[in-house]
Parts: structure tokens; C-alpha cells; sequence
């Protein structure tokens, strides 16, 4: 049974038919690829699935559960987390105190125990490695102590996978985890989505831009053009398709 | 035995200061650490001293067994009360200390109940909108005499009427001091925590906040609800310390620009930043005061305007200069890390002794 699965999902805005009709069903455990020219929906796609905007059309499950109108925090306590296009960070929290932001829930976050250090410090012990853990697989351990609005572009995206990665989430929405940074760092971190995909059964879609490097890590890959899917399939049937090289790959 | 002036003038320094750092501290809670633009924080301050106005009087004179129309007579019924007090200290204090509760816990849903439909509502509009219920406060506590007597206001019950008449401000000082302390230790724990931290997160990303699974609305709510329930208590204590309320006292300026600018000038988001910032600004208010006659031949209009204009001035440069404040937001870790760069200096100087210790 497919862990998510979306039938007809349209959206609108002002007239313009951002998503038309998108079909997709994903497994448990693989990466995904979602691919497609500027402007062709995938941002919008990965925001109506996550809850950031409302469908105004269609049918998205996840895990048996219909999740069509419900928002990011609700999707999130289902486990799903989600990396934004342009880095979404708390500026003036450290490295650090943004993935412990991203660790879940903390006995420490309420009223009722936060003057009380005795009451949280094992959650926060918890948490720290946690966050640690996500720093190092996302290869920003060393930044751990600046304050984020120090970062560069590429580290300000390792950042926001180490975020999404440090929850408990079973699937993990990216958008374009890559940009930005190096091509020996970037193989670095799909190799990790690749071992977290493999060994932990966490579900990855993945929207990408540079394919030279990304595709080799891909399970399936979604080929998206003006809110529709044009093509999917493996990798190598991906590449060999008329219709995305027409409206993608010879671009 | 009588207090110098000098004396005097340290008394009332040390009690407004430690009344605005209670009011400081919670307001930079709602506004240095969550970001929410409480221009309505006069309400909760006023809702306190209101309580403090109404209930401890009506109280007393209930189980004095006198009798008369609280608000009319209340002179008469109030000089009969504190007769009555000297006696019956122990009450005093009780009722006191319930009566700080029952504020708290009316400006706490008072401030939820103005704060919820603005909520959802960002900076400028959840701003106007608390300014505007702030200032319905007032015109209720003015019209409405039952309350705090409304344009002739009331005198309170005196717990420390016992006390000698010179100590009586000296020590009802350090029970304000008390309060700004535990006030001030409480919201340094509440910051140095994952929820301090999630405060910071929910203000400077919301919708990364709610990515994460963050209630971004219920933490805000929580946040308006603690920090009205302090600044009430601070309320209520004012209205005790002086020892008389009127509804025209809980004004915008005083209690809620004023306190904007000291938090301002410290810095927000910095608890250090909030003594820094509130001390310029009493100092320089009372200086202004206490040596009024002597300045006034320097300057060529009403020396009432000097301080507004020397604190517009220090704000305008503070802002023009040092945007953050003179103290900038600091992280605030919340358990030790090796390396980190704001450990606090007690695991500091415990790391030496156990190297010192253990090699
Ligand atoms: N909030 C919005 N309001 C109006 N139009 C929008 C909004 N967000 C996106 N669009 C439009 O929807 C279309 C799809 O945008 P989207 O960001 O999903 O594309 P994309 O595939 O992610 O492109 P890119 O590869 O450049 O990131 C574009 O034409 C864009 O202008
Ligand atoms: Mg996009």
C-alpha cells in the first residue's frame, strides 16, 4: 500500500492552473525525484501536500489518513517534514538552537515545567544529540555555534535538511536540498538520504534541478510541465523520454 | 526619626524601577522574545491596580463589620480599615498576597479574552487593536466609580500601616524589589529554556515554526496570558505602594510607551538589557524631577517637557546608532556544550576546578 498517495489534486491561483489534476502514488522507504522547468508547479505541489496551501481540488492520503485539509503542523505530528526552496531559518537563534527547534516535541516548551530546569534537561539532553546527529549527516556540525543569519546560501540549505531531518518524520518533502552547494558535499548529502531511505524505511520527495548529480540516487521520478505530469518512471526512463527532454532536458 | 531627602529620593527611585522592571520583563517576553507587539500593555497594569482598588478595601471593611457605601464614604471607611489593620496584620498580609493573585488572574483573562480575536492578526493590526482595548480600559475605569472611583479614585487598604510612618516606604520598597527579583529570575528560567527558544523561533519564522509542528498561536496565547498576569501583579503592587488609585494614572504613556522605550534602550530580547535600559530611564525621570527648580532657569520652556524630550532624544539616538539596544540579543543555551562560546561562568569555573582537581 502506497505511504502517500494523491488523486486529481488541482490548485488555482487567480485564474491560473497551478496544478492540474496531479496523480501520484509513492512507497514507503524510496526516493522519489520531482522534476520539471521553472514555473511548472512543483513548489506548489510540495506546499498543497504539506498543509502550507489549501487544494482546491482532489484527494491527498498519507499513511490511511486523508490529509487534504489539513495544515503543516497537523501533517507534521503525522510525520511529515518538509525543507523550503528559500531557506526558512530562525535568524537569530544559532545553527544549534534551530535544529533543536526541529527535534519534536520537549517537555521544556511549556509554561507549566520551563522555569523548572530539572523537569526538562533529559528531554533537552535528548535533544541536543539529536540535533547534533542531524547537524553532522547534513555536514554543518562545525557551524553548530553561529548565529544563522551568518550562513552562506549553501550552508543556510544544509541547515534547513538538517532541520527536516531531525524529527521523527516518516517522509520528507525537499526543495532543492542542493542548491547552492558543492558538488562533493551534495553527493555527500544524497548519500545520506540514500542510506536513511534504505535503512531507516523514510520516504523522500525530492524536487531537484541539477540532475547531473542528483538522478543517480533516484529510485522513480515524477516529470512535471505547466501543473501536470507529463512522465514518470526510473531514472534511465526518465532521461530517455521525448516528452521531458522536449519540455526539460533540451531546454 | 526622619528620612533626608536624599534617602527619599533613593526610596522612590529603587520602587518605581523595581515596579517597571516587573512590567519591563514581562513586556519584553511578549515583545524582545515572541514578538508580539503588545501596544496594550497598559491594561493589564491597570486591570491589577483596579483589582487592588475594589476588592482588599471592601474586604476589610466587611470583617471590620463597617459600614457605608465603599466609593462615597470611602475616606472614612478606608481610615477605619487601617485603624483596624494595625491590629489585624496577619489578615492584612493574606488578603494582600490573594488579592496579587486575583489580579494576576484577571488581567491573565482579561489580556487572553482582548488578545484572542487579534491574535491571528500580524504586527500592526494586533498593535492598533490592543492599543485601542488598553484605552477602552481607562474610559470603563473613569466611568464606571464602582471600580476604582472613578474621576475621584480611591484610597487602598494599608497592610504595613503598623510600621513606623518613616519605615513604611523604605520597606514597602524592598516588597517591591522582592517582586522584581522573583519576576526577573523567573523570566531568565522561562528564556534559558526550550521554550524561550521556541519563542525566539515563533518570532523570527512563523511559518518555519509551523513546519516544525509548532503551535505557533497557542505558544503566543500562553506567552499573553503569563506576561499579563505579572504585569498585573506589578499593577496591584504600584496601587498598594502609593496607596491611593485613580483611573487617569493608567495611561498609554506611562505604562505602555514609557516601557517600550526602556526596553528599547537596554536592547530586546536581553533580560540585562531590561535593568539597563529601565535604570537610564527612571534615573534620568527623576533627576529631571528632583532637581526641577534648579534646571528651570536653564531651560526656555516648562521644565515638564525636558524629560520627553531628552528621553525622545536618547531613544532617537540609541536607534539611529545601536538599533539592537546597548545590549544585543544573546543565544541563550540551555544545557552546557563544550566550546560554547556563552557558557555561563559558573560551569565555567567549575570545568577549571574539576581539571584542577582531576588533572
Ligand atoms: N502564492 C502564489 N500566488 C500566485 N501565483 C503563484 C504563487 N506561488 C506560485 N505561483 C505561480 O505558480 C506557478 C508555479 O510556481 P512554483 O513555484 O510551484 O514552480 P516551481 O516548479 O517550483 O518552479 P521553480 O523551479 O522555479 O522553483 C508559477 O507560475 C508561479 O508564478
Ligand atoms: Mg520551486
Amino acid at each position: 500500500m502506497p505511504i502517500l498517495e494523491m488523486t486529481n489534486v488541482r490548485k488555482i491561483f487567480g485564474g491560473q492552473t497551478v496544478l492540474d489534476g496531479i496523480d501520484m502514488s509513492l512507497d514507503a522507504g524510496r526516493v522519489y525525484h520531482l522534476i520539471g522547468p521553472n514555473g511548472s508547479g512543483k513548489t506548489t505541489l510540495i506546499n498543497v501536500i504539506s498543509g502550507a496551501l489549501e487544494a482546491d481540488g482532489g484527494r491527498i492520503t498519507y499513511d490511511g489518513h486523508d490529509i487534504t485539509d489539513m495544515r503543516m503542523l497537523q501533517t507534521y505530528k503525522l510525520g511529515m517534514a518538509r525543507t523550503f526552496q528559500i531557506p526558512q531559518l530562525f535568524e537569530n537563534l544559532t545553527v544549534l538552537e534551530n535544529t533543536l527547534v526541529a527535534t519534536g516535541e520537549n517537555s521544556g516548551e511549556s509554561y507549566r515545567r520551563a522555569a523548572f530546569h530539572n523537569t526538562w534537561k533529559g528531554d533537552e539532553g535528548r535533544a541536543v544529540n539529536i540535533a547534533q546527529d542531524a547537524l553532522a549527516k547534513s555536514k554543518i556540525l562545525d557551524k553548530q555555534q553561529i548565529q544563522s543569519d551568518e550562513l552562506s546560501g549553501g550552508q543556510s540549505k544544509l541547515l534547513e535538511v538538517a532541520k527536516a531531518i531531525a524529527g521523527d518524520a516518516r517522509i520528507l518533502l525537499m526543495d532543492e536540498p542542493i542548491a547552492g552547494i558543492n558538488p562533493k558535499l551534495a553527493h555527500s548529502i544524497f548519500e545520506m538520504i540514500r542510506t536513511m531511505a534504505r535503512t531507516s524505511n523514510v520516504t523522500f520527495l525530492i524536487i531537484e534541478h541539477r540532475l547531473d548529480i542528483s538522478l543517480g540516487y533516484a529510485d522513480y521520478v515524477f516529470a512535471m510541465d505547466r501543473g501536470k505530469i507529463v512522465a514518470s518512471g526510473t531514472p534511465d526512463e526518465i532521461i530517455a523520454d521525448k516528452r521531458v527532454a522536449e519540455s526539460y532536458l533540451g531546454k | 526619626m526622619s528620612l533626608g531627602p536624599e534617602v527619599t529620593f533613593f526610596v522612590d527611585l529603587l520602587a518605581i524601577y523595581s515596579i517597571y522592571i516587573i512590567i519591563n520583563t514581562s513586556l519584553n517576553l511578549e515583545f524582545g522574545y515572541a514578538g508580539i507587539p503588545n501596544f496594550g500593555k497598559v491594561l493589564a497594569v491597570g486591570v491589577g491596580a483596579f483589582v487592588a482598588a475594589a476588592i482588599p478595601g471592601r474586604i476589610f471593611a466587611s470583617m471590620a463589620g463597617i459600614e457605608g457605601d465603599y466609593i462615597a464614604d470611602n475616606i472614612a471607611i478606608m481610615s477605619g480599615v487601617n485603624a483596624w489593620l494595625v491590629d489585624n496584620t496577619g489578615i492584612g498580609f493574606t488578603v494582600f498576597f490573594v488579592t496579587l493573585g486575583i489580579a494576576a488572574a484577571i488581567s491573565a483573562v482579561i489580556g487572553i479574552a482582548t488578545a484572542y480575536p487579534a491574535i491571528r492578526l500580524r504586527g500592526d493590526y494586533l498593535a492598533i487593536t490592543l492599543l485601542a482595548l488598553a484605552e477602552g480600559m481607562r474610559i470603563i475605569g473613569i466611568n464606571y466609580a464602582d471600580i476604582a472611583g472613578g474621576t475621584l479614585g480611591v484610597q487602598l487598604p494599608d497592610p504595613l500601616v503598623w510600621l513606623p510612618a518613616d519605615l513604611r516606604f523604605p520597606i514597602a520598597t524592598l516588597g517591591l524589589v522582592a517582586m522584581a527579583t522573583i519576576a526577573m529570575i523567573y523570566s531568565d528560567r522561562l528564556i534559558r529554556s526550550p521554550l524561550g527558544r521556541l519563542l525566539r523561533a515563533v518570532r523570527d519564522n512563523e511559518v518555519s515554526a509551523e513546519s516544525l509542528g509548532k503551535d505557533v498561536t497557542r505558544a503566543r496565547v500562553k506567552t499573553i496570558m503569563v506576561a499579563a498576569a505579572m504585569a498585573g501583579i506589578a499593577g496591584a503592587m504600584y496601587a498598594f505602594y502609593a496607596g491611593s488609585t485613580i483611573a487617569f494614572a493608567y495611561d498609554r504613556i506611562n505604562w505602555t510607551f514609557w516601557p517600550f522605550m526602556m526596553i528599547l534602550i537596554g536592547g530586546l530580547a536581553n533580560n540585562r538589557g531590561v535593568l539597563v535600559g529601565t535604570f537610564i530611564f527612571v534615573l534620568v525621570r527623576k533627576l529631571i524631577t528632583f532637581y526641577k527648580d534648579s534646571v528651570q532657569e536653564f531651560v526656555p520652556f516648562d521644565v515638564v517637557w525636558l524629560d520627553y524630550l531628552l528621553l525622545g532624544v536618547i531613544l532617537i539616538v540609541i536607534l539611529l546608532y545601536r538599533p539592537q539596544g546597548i545590549l544585543k540579543e544573546r543565544a541563550t543555551p540551555t544545557i552546557h556544550i563544550e566550546g560554547h562560546h556563552d557558557t555561563p561562568v559558573y560551569v565555567r569555573l567549575k570545568n577549571i576546578a574539576r581539571r584542577l582537581v582531576y588533572g
